[in-house]
Parts: structure tokens; C-alpha cells; sequence
């Protein structure tokens, strides 16, 4: 357990109505179009030490703004996010430092997020240099560490960015963040450019970290039976809010909403035999629009099971340890009164 | 059964007539600080039309290269493609001029890129790049361009698309920018796709909806996919044969269900046994092959998975293993690249798996 850990009761990190909301311009002269983009819009949530929560979801749907919000890359439009009980919203840079230091991101992009005319070592080794936590020598000795943890060969310590392939890369971000010994990563797609065997591996020491050191994730990834695997809780987000929230077990077991339904029914199985006779359910109906607002559920439209109160009241989600927003498969769903 | 007779991997048992793409015995390299790192050393292999090959393979043994290398897209230097042929309809892509490849790429044959910036140009709007290759491989006017890149961008599955035209790269989503270097890959319906990791960045519903896009044109216009993934449960979904990479090489092939159902080279074992199971527990480590692939700037003596093999004898340490065959189901024959002979092995697999 970390010496940081002041209080058990708050958790480490904690996200209330946050939105993220992109202004935009569009159109001609003649025919200027204005609106906003609303990437993230209301959603809350609490990652408690040790914990690993799991966000899924639709492309486009809001989890890497929802990530970048929380460490203070997007400016959020409204809401708070808390690190130990202390909000960082409008944070000065000065005082943010320990923040960063706490809270790591890994990026989803491995070919864009890495400073191209920086050498692996270097890279690697900044968050050691910014937070002044190792120099010289001992830095270099932490920085060939951390690359055999993650299954980079030390003798690359001198290569730049485009000499690695894309697992390679994704796994230079990933002892990046590993570097500063933090107590939260926020994982954006962290092993999707990995083989099964070498994702097995940094799924592993992930949970071993966690079990040592009582680290934190968010784990931010389209594959489903990675985040069962790894996850103690799972967000799944649809439009920029949570859909439903849930162990990962009761999650799998027994989904609510129905997106979820059709998500988990359209997973792939590594099987020819099975995936020919499998079965997804297929969603019709117009994908919504995350510059439009929808006064009723976002889903509504391709939703399956719906009735009409669906189309004009936006369900809540409700605080319960296995939620849904939704007006047939929840019970106690009330009218969410805050948006507008 | 295994059959003894060694077919060299450099020669034709798989270059067949009806092959729209036939690589035969590539060799790529890069100068580094540390060497020449052999990135692909000889591989081979025939794709033909109306059908899906997918490559899997450890993370970093040259599946990428192996594709940049017949698009003339391997930066020179530190690269070179120091030898092998690509013949794509009657050409060899690796000796082509650049102009002609810049002729065929796009049109003929398209790209999508594992890295979705090598392909997008940050400055340029979604519109600009789209219209761009159809305006100049179809021939369309800007209207007609317009229209065909709103066409494309909504069978994707991205949302407005009209209005969503003008917006730049980074405005978009990384699922997003991955859809749109698939739109601009298959608006000139090329006969050959080069697909490297298409769907990293998708959700599974819009996954599959991408993957049937791809079928749709697989059907009308018999283009042929060379598919690059790793994930296993898409290449069940949608691959005809698979081609299975390991330091630089073709280590196992067979088509589909062979492969799955009996692998025969222990690293082809070991990665499917690595695969987390949608009903797996949280409580019990991931399998996963121990150690390290060998660096590729240093001479490879033996087979080049020894060190991390759980079969391996002293053959191994000596001799380089050549691709034979592991007995030919269908039209695909199956081949593996290994001294040890695991036809019997199965029931231990199958012990072990339990
Ligand atoms: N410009 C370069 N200079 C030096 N080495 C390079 C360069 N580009 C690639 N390599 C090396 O060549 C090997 C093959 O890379 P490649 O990108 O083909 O791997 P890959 O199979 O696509 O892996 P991944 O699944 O991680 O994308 C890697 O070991 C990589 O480090
Ligand atoms: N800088 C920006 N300017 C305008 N719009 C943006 C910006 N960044 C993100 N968006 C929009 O916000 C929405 C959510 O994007 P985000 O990147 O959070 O999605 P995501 O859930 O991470 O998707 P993916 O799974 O594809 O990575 C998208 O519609 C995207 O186009
Ligand atoms: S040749 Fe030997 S070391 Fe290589 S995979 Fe086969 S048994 Fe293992
Ligand atoms: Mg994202
Ligand atoms: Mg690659």
C-alpha cells in the first residue's frame, strides 16, 4: 500500500458529472453551422485503491476525452474530477505536479504519442527527470528495468520511435508510465497492438503491480474478454454517458442494458467452427449523433427493446453496485433532471 | 503425419496460377546503431482473388515490413528490401519505379496503415484527403468525389457524415481515424487489400460491421485481403488460410480450421493458449510464452524459437528448421517450420489446456 493512502474512505479517484463538450464551426460563409461536439456528457463514477475499473463502449463514444479530462488534457466543461478527495479542475500547472506524478496515462495511439525525436532511454526516462525521483546512472539502470519488464530489449535503449514496430512502441508508453511509480494509470487501449502471448504478459504484470503496490486502473479497451479478465468493475459508455455499471462478473453474467446486450453478443470467438454459427444481435436504426441532443435515451433509436417513454425522458443511471440506464431492464430508474 | 521431405521455403509448392499476389522470398533489413536487424528473412507466400489470408505473429517479427516492403513504402535508408520478388499481375512490385507503384497503389492495390497517421495528413480536412484518391484514380468531379466520400464515411459507420466532412484528423476519435484510412482504402475498390490491424481501434459491433463491408466487396469485385491481426477471434470470423510469423520468418501455415484445430509449431501453440477466455478468471495469471524472440541483428544459429520452446532437442541448436509438411487438407497445404514432429502431441494439448 502506498505511504500516499491519507484516507481509506475517499477513493482515489472520483469523477461527478463530468462534461467534456467540443465547440465547433462549420459550413460555408454562406451557411455557417455552430454546435457542440458533446464528447462526454454527464457521467460519474469512483476508482477505489486497488481497484481496476473497465470503460467499453462504442467507437467515438467518449472514453479517451473522458481520460484525457481526468489528467487535465481537455479542459472539462462541467463537473469535477477528485485525486484523494482534492478537486484538480482549473488546477495551476505548479500545483497539478504531484497530481501528474500520481495519475499516469497511457495512450492509445502508440505511433502519435511518442516524442519522435526523443531515443526510447530518453523517453522513458523524462518522467524520471520532471518529478527529479532518479539521475545519472541510477536513472539509466531504472530505465533498462523497466524495458525488461515490459519486454523491450535493453540494447534499444539508444533507438528512436519509428525503429520499433507498433507493439513495441505501445510498450515504450507503457513503461513510460510505469516509471514514476504511480498510484493511478489511466490505460487507453493499452495492449491492442499486441500478440495474445506478449498482451498475456502486460495483462500480468499489470495485476502483479496491482497486487504489490496497490495501484489503480482505468482500462480503457474494445476487447471484452481482455476486460473481464482484468477488471474488478466495468463502465460500458454509450454517447458520452455510462449505459450501465457493474462487477465485471454480474456484467457478463447477466447484462442490462441492451447495448450491452448486443456488444457482448458481437464479440468474436477465436473458434471457425463457432464463429460460423454464431449469432450477433444486429442493431438497425440511425446511429445517434453526438452533436444532436437527444432528449431521451441516446439508444432509443437502434434499441430493440424499447417503448415509447424511451424517445422523450432520458433515464438515470441509478446508484446501485449493478446499474443500467434504462427505462425497461432497470427497475428504480428515475428521470435524469440534469441534463439539458 | 509428418512427412519428412523438406519443400525450401523459397520455392513454389504455393505459387499458384491463380495467384493475383505472389511473394516469394523476401528478405528486408534495417541499419541500427546495434546492426542490421534482419527483419524478414525470406518469407513467401501467394494470395488469390476473392480470398482472405490473414497473418498473425509475435509483435515485432515483420508482418508490417513484410506489407510496407511490396508497397515500395520500407524508408530507405535505414531500410532495404535486400531481396525477393512481389508479382502482382504479371509485375514485380519490388523492382516497379515509383511512379508505376504510385499508379497501382490506391487503385489497384490499397493500404491500410497500422499507424492511421502514416496515411492521414493532419492539415488536410476528411474531405480533402477522401476526395483526393477517387478524383484521381476514378476520375471524379469534386461533387461526385463529395458525394462518394459521405458514401463511404457512413458505410464506416461514423455519424453525420456530411457534417463531419470538414472536420480535421484530430477531431476525430481514434476508432474514427482508423474508419476513415478504411473508407479512403476502399473507395476505388482495389483488387488487392492490405489490411494491418484494420479494427485495433473499433468497438466489436462496428468491428463486425467493418468486417462485412470487407466480405461485400470480397463478393462483388473478388478483391483479395491480406488481412494483419491480432486478434484470433477475428481471424476465425473471416480468414481462409493464415500464415503465422515468427523473427521475420513463416513459421506455420494451413488454412483456417486446420490451424486452429491442430497447430503444429510450438509457437503457434503457445499464442493460442495465451488467448483470454471471455469466461476467465481474474484470479489465475494469463498463460504466456515465456522469454524473449531473439534480437534480429544477431545471427540466428538454430531454430529461431529454441530458446522459448518447450520441444526443443539438440537439432535445434544446430539447425535451421525449414517449412514442411504437416499434411495438405483441402487445397491449403499445411506447413510448419519445426525439427520436432507434434502430430501425437495433440492429446497432451488438448490434457494441458483443461
Ligand atoms: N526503421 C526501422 N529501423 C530499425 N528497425 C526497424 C525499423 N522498422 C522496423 N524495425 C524492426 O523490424 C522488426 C519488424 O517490425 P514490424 O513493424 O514489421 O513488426 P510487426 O510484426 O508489424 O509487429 P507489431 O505486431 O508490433 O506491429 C521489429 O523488430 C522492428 O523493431
Ligand atoms: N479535439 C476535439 N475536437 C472536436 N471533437 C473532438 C475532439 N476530440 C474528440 N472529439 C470528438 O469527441 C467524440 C469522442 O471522442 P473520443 O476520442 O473520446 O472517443 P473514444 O470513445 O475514445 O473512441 P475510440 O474508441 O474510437 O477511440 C468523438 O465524436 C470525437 O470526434
Ligand atoms: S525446431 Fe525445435 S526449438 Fe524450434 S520450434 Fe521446433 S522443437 Fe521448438
Ligand atoms: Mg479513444
Ligand atoms: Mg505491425
Amino acid at each position: 500500500m502506498s505511504e500516499t493512502q491519507t484516507n481509506t474512505d475517499t477513493p482515489l479517484l472520483s469523477v461527478r458529472d463530468l462534461k467534456v463538450h467540443f465547440p465547433f464551426r462549420r459550413g460555408s460563409l454562406l451557411n455557417p453551422q455552430k454546435g457542440v461536439i458533446r464528447a462526454v456528457d454527464g457521467i460519474s463514477f469512483d476508482i477505489a485503491r486497488g481497484e481496476t475499473l473497465g470503460l467499453v463502449g462504442e467507437s467515438g463514444c467518449g472514453k479517451s476525452t473522458t481520460a484525457r479530462a481526468i489528467i487535465n488534457l481537455v479542459s472539462p466543461t462541467s463537473g469535477d474530477v477528485k485525486v484523494d478527495g482534492v478537486s484538480i479542475a482549473g488546477m495551476s500547472d505548479a500545483a497539478m505536479l504531484p497530481y501528474r506524478r500520481r495519475v499516469q496515462m497511457v495512450f492509445q495511439d502508440p505511433f502519435a504519442s511518442l516524442n519522435p525525436r526523443m531515443t526510447v532511454g530518453g523517453i522513458i526516462g523524462e518522467p524520471l527527470v520532471v518529478h527529479s525521483l532518479a539521475r545519472g546512472r541510477d536513472r539509466k539502470l531504472e530505465v533498462l528495468r523497466l524495458m525488461e519488464l515490459v519486454g523491450l530489449n535493453p540494447r534499444f535503449l539508444n533507438r528512436y520511435p519509428h525503429e520499433f514496430s507498433g507493439g513495441q512502441r505501445q510498450r515504450i508508453g507503457i513503461a513510460r508510465a510505469l516509471a514514476v511509480q504511480p498510484d493511478l494509470i489511466l490505460c487507453d487501449e493499452p495492449v491492442s497492438a499486441l500478440d495474445v502471448s506478449i498482451q498475456a504478459q502486460i495483462i500480468n504484470l499489470l495485476m502483479d503491480l496491482q497486487q504489490k503496490l496497490g495501484l489503480s486502473y482505468l482500462f480503457i479497451a474494445h476487447d471484452l474478454a481482455v476486460v473481464r479478465h482484468i477488471a474488478t468493475r466495468v463502465g460500458v459508455m454509450y454517447l458520452g454517458r455510462i449505459a450501465e455499471l457493474a462487477t465485471a462478473e454480474e456484467l457478463y453474467a447477466g447484462p442490462k442494458h441492451p447495448y450491452t446486450e448486443a456488444l457482448l453478443s458481437a464479440v468474436p470467438v477465436p473458434d471457425p467452427e463457432l464463429a460460423a454459427k454464431r449469432q450477433r444481435i444486429v442493431l438497425s436504426g440511425e446511429v445517434p449523433s453526438p452533436d444532436v441532443y437527444y432528449p431521451g435515451c441516446a439508444f432509443a433509436d437502434r434499441c430493440p427493446v424499447k417503448i415509447e417513454r424511451c424517445l422523450t425522458d432520458r433515464p438515470a443511471l441509478p446508484n446501485k453496485k449493478h446499474a443500467a440506464a434504462c427505462w425497461v431492464r432497470e427497475e428504480d430508474v428515475q428521470l435524469d433532471q440534469r441534463s439539458v | 503425419m509428418t512427412q519428412t521431405e523438406s519443400t525450401p521455403a523459397t520455392t513454389s509448392s504455393e505459387s499458384s496460377d491463380d495467384a493475383i499476389l505472389s511473394v516469394s522470398d523476401l528478405h528486408v533489413s534495417f541499419k541500427t546503431d546495434e546492426g542490421m536487424v534482419r527483419a524478414v528473412r525470406g518469407v513467401s507466400f501467394d494470395v488469390r482473388a476473392g480470398e482472405t489470408v490473414a497473418i498473425v505473429g509475435e509483435s515485432g517479427s515483420g508482418k508490417s515490413v513484410t506489407n510496407l516492403a511490396m508497397m515500395g513504402l520500407v524508408p530507405k535508408p535505414p531500410g532495404n528490401v535486400d531481396s525477393g520478388k512481389a508479382m502482382f499481375g504479371g509485375r514485380d512490385l519490388l523492382t516497379m519505379s515509383d511512379r508505376n507503384l504510385q499508379d497501382i497503389r490506391g487503385r489497384h492495390i490499397a493500404m491500410i496503415f497500422q499507424d492511421p497517421m502514416t496515411a492521414l495528413n493532419p492539415l488536410m480536412t476528411v474531405e480533402q484527403q477522401l476526395t483526393e484518391m477517387t478524383r484521381l484514380h476514378l476520375s471524379l468531379t469534386r461533387q461526385e468525389a463529395r458525394k462518394r466520400a459521405v458514401e463511404m464515411l457512413g458505410l464506416v459507420g461514423i455519424t453525420a457524415p456530411e457534417k463531419r466532412l470538414r472536420d480535421y484528423p484530430h477531431q476525430f476519435s481514434g476508432g474514427m481515424r482508423q474508419r476513415v484510412m478504411i473508407a479512403m482504402a476502399l473507395s476505388c475498390e482495389p483488387e488487392l487489400l492490405i489490411a494491418d490491424e484494420p479494427t485495433t481501434a473499433l468497438d466489436v459491433t462496428i468491428q463486425a460491421q467493418i468486417m462485412e463491408l470487407l466480405a461485400d466487396l470480397q463478393a462483388r469485385k473478388g478483391t483479395a485481403i491480406v488481412l494483419i491481426t491480432h486478434d484470433l477471434g477475428v481471424v476465425a470470423g473471416v480468414a481462409d488460410r493464415v500464415l503465422v510469423m515468427y523473427a521475420g520468418r513463416i513459421v506455420e501455415r494451413a488454412d483456417v480450421r486446420t490451424l486452429f484445430a491442430n497447430p503444429q509449431h510450438p509457437y503457434t501453440i503457445g499464442l493460442l493458449g495465451s488467448l483470454p477466455n471471455i469466461e476467465s478468471n481474474r484470479d489465475e495469471p494469463l498463460a504466456a510464452i515465456p522469454g524473449q524472440p531473439p534480437d534480429l541483428s544477431q545471427p540466428i544459429v538454430g531454430c529461431s524459437f529454441r530458446d522459448r520452446c518447450p520441444h526443443r532437442f539438440e537439432r535445434c541448436q544446430t539447425d535451421d528448421p525449414v517449412l514442411t509438411s504437416r499434411g495438405a487438407l483441402e487445397s491449403e497445404p499445411h506447413m510448419a517450420a519445426c525439427h520436432a514432429d507434434l502430430t501425437n502431441a495433440d492429446a497432451e494439448h488438448a490434457e494441458a489446456q483443461q
